[in-house]
C-alpha cells in the first residue's frame, strides 16, 4: 500500500482503466472527486471512499451495466478501502 | 477473452470471400446467393444484438442501444426483397412491407447510433473533449451529406416522377445514412479513447461496422464497377454489428465469473 497523496487516485484509476481506458478512468475519478467529495483527485483520503464510490457508480453503470460495475466497485473496496 | 482485432479481420475475410464467390455465380444463382447472404448476415446481426440485450440487466443504459440496434437489423432483414415478398403475399402489400421495414429499420439504426454517441454525456462526462468532437462531427456531417447527396437526389427525383413508395423509402434511408455517419464521429473518438480497455471490444467492433457502411455508401454508385468491393463491405459491416453484440456479452459474462469469486452473494 502506498502512502503518497496521489496513491488513492492512481489505484482507483488503474482499476477503472482496465474497463474504460486510462483517459476515461482519469476523467471519471476527477469528476467524482470534485463533484461528490469536493476535493482534487490527488487530495482524496481513504475516508472519502464511500462518497467517491457513490459518484463513480452512475458513470460506470452507464458504460458497463450493473453487473460489471458491481465487480469494479468491489475491487475498489477491496484494493483501496482496506 | 475474445480479442477485437482478430474478430474484425475474420469479418473482413468473410466479406472478401463472399465478394469473390459472387464473381463465380451465373446471374440466376447470384441473385439467390445475394439474397441468402444479405438476409442471413442481417439476421445474425440482429441475433448478436439480441444476445447483448439479454445479457445486460433491465435499466442498464447500453441495453437500449442493443435492443434498438437488434430491432433495426431485424427490420432491415424483413426489407430484403425476397422476404418482403414472402411476408407481403401480394405485390402492393409486398411494396408496403418492404418500404415500411426499410424506413423503420433505418430510423432505429440512427436511434441506436445516437444512443451510443451520447453515452459519455449520459454518464456525466459529456464535456470531456467538446470542441474537437463538435468540429469533427461538422466535418463528417458535411462529408456524409456529400456522399449521399447524389443518391438522395436521384431517389427524390425518381419518387417525384412516380417512383412511388420504394423510391421515397430509399431516399429516406440515404438521409438516415448521413445522420448515422455524423454520429459515427463521437462513437469512434470514444472507442479510440478506450484504448486496450475491456469495453473497447464491442465499441470498436461497432465503430468498424459503421465505418464499413460509410465506405459502402461511398463506393456503391461510383462510375466504375465496384459491386464486389461494395458486397465485401456490406457483409463485413453486418457481421461486425453482430460480433459487437457477442463481445458485449463476453464482457458481462467475464464480470459475472469474477463476481462469483469476489462477491459471494452475486
Amino acid at each position: 500500500m502506498g502512502t503518497a497523496p496521489a496513491w488513492m487516485r492512481q489505484r482507483i484509476e488503474t482499476i477503472v482503466a482496465e474497463y474504460l481506458g486510462a483517459k476515461t478512468a482519469s476523467s471519471a475519478v476527477r469528476l467524482a472527486a470534485t463533484s461528490w467529495v469536493h476535493r482534487q483527485p490527488d487530495e482524496l483520503r481513504r475516508e472519502d471512499l464511500p462518497t467517491l464510490r457513490r459518484g463513480l457508480e452512475p458513470m460506470l453503470r452507464t458504460f458497463l451495466g450493473a453487473e460489471v460495475t458491481a465487480v469494479v466497485l468491489k475491487r475498489v473496496d477491496d484494493e483501496v478501502g482496506t | 477473452m475474445i480479442r477485437v482485432g482478430p474478430v474484425i479481420l475474420l469479418a473482413l475475410a468473410l466479406g472478401v470471400v463472399h465478394a469473390l464467390a459472387c464473381g463465380f455465380f451465373p446471374p440466376q444463382a447470384l441473385a439467390a446467393w445475394l439474397f441468402g447472404a444479405h438476409l442471413s448476415t442481417k439476421l445474425l446481426a440482429a441475433a448478436g444484438a439480441a444476445v447483448a440485450y439479454a445479457t445486460l440487466r433491465p435499466g442498464d443504459y447500453m441495453r437500449r442501444f442493443w435492443g434498438t440496434l437488434g430491432l433495426g437489423y431485424l427490420l432491415l432483414a424483413i426489407s430484403e426483397d425476397g422476404l418482403a415478398r414472402l411476408l407481403g403475399g401480394g405485390s402492393t402489400t409486398t411494396t408496403w412491407v418492404g418500404a415500411l421495414a426499410l424506413v423503420a429499420g433505418n430510423v432505429l439504426s440512427v436511434a441506436a447510433s445516437a444512443t451510443i454517441a451520447y453515452t459519455f454525456r449520459s454518464a456525466g462526462l459529456g464535456d470531456a473533449f467538446g470542441w474537437r468532437r463538435v468540429a469533427a462531427m461538422l466535418v463528417t456531417a458535411a462529408a456524409a451529406a456529400g456522399l449521399v447527396w447524389v443518391n438522395l437526389l436521384g431517389d427524390v427525383r425518381a419518387a417525384l416522377a412516380d417512383g412511388g413508395l420504394p423510391a421515397w423509402a430509399s431516399a429516406f434511408s440515404y438521409a438516415c445514412d448521413a445522420l448515422t455517419f455524423a454520429l459515427l464521429v463521437p462513437v469512434l473518438l470514444y472507442a479510440l479513447r478506450l484504448g486496450g480497455a475491456k469495453l473497447a471490444g464491442p465499441w470498436l467492433a461497432f465503430s468498424a461496422s459503421t465505418t464499413c457502411w460509410l465506405f459502402f455508401a461511398a463506393i456503391e454508385h461510383l462510375p466504375v464497377d465496384t459491386r464486389l468491393a461494395a458486397e465485401a463491405l456490406r457483409i463485413t459491416a453486418t457481421l461486425l454489428a453482430g460480433a459487437a453484440g457477442l463481445l458485449q456479452r463476453e464482457l458481462v459474462v467475464e464480470a459475472r465469473t469474477r463476481a462469483a469469486r469476489l462477491i459471494p452473494a452475486a
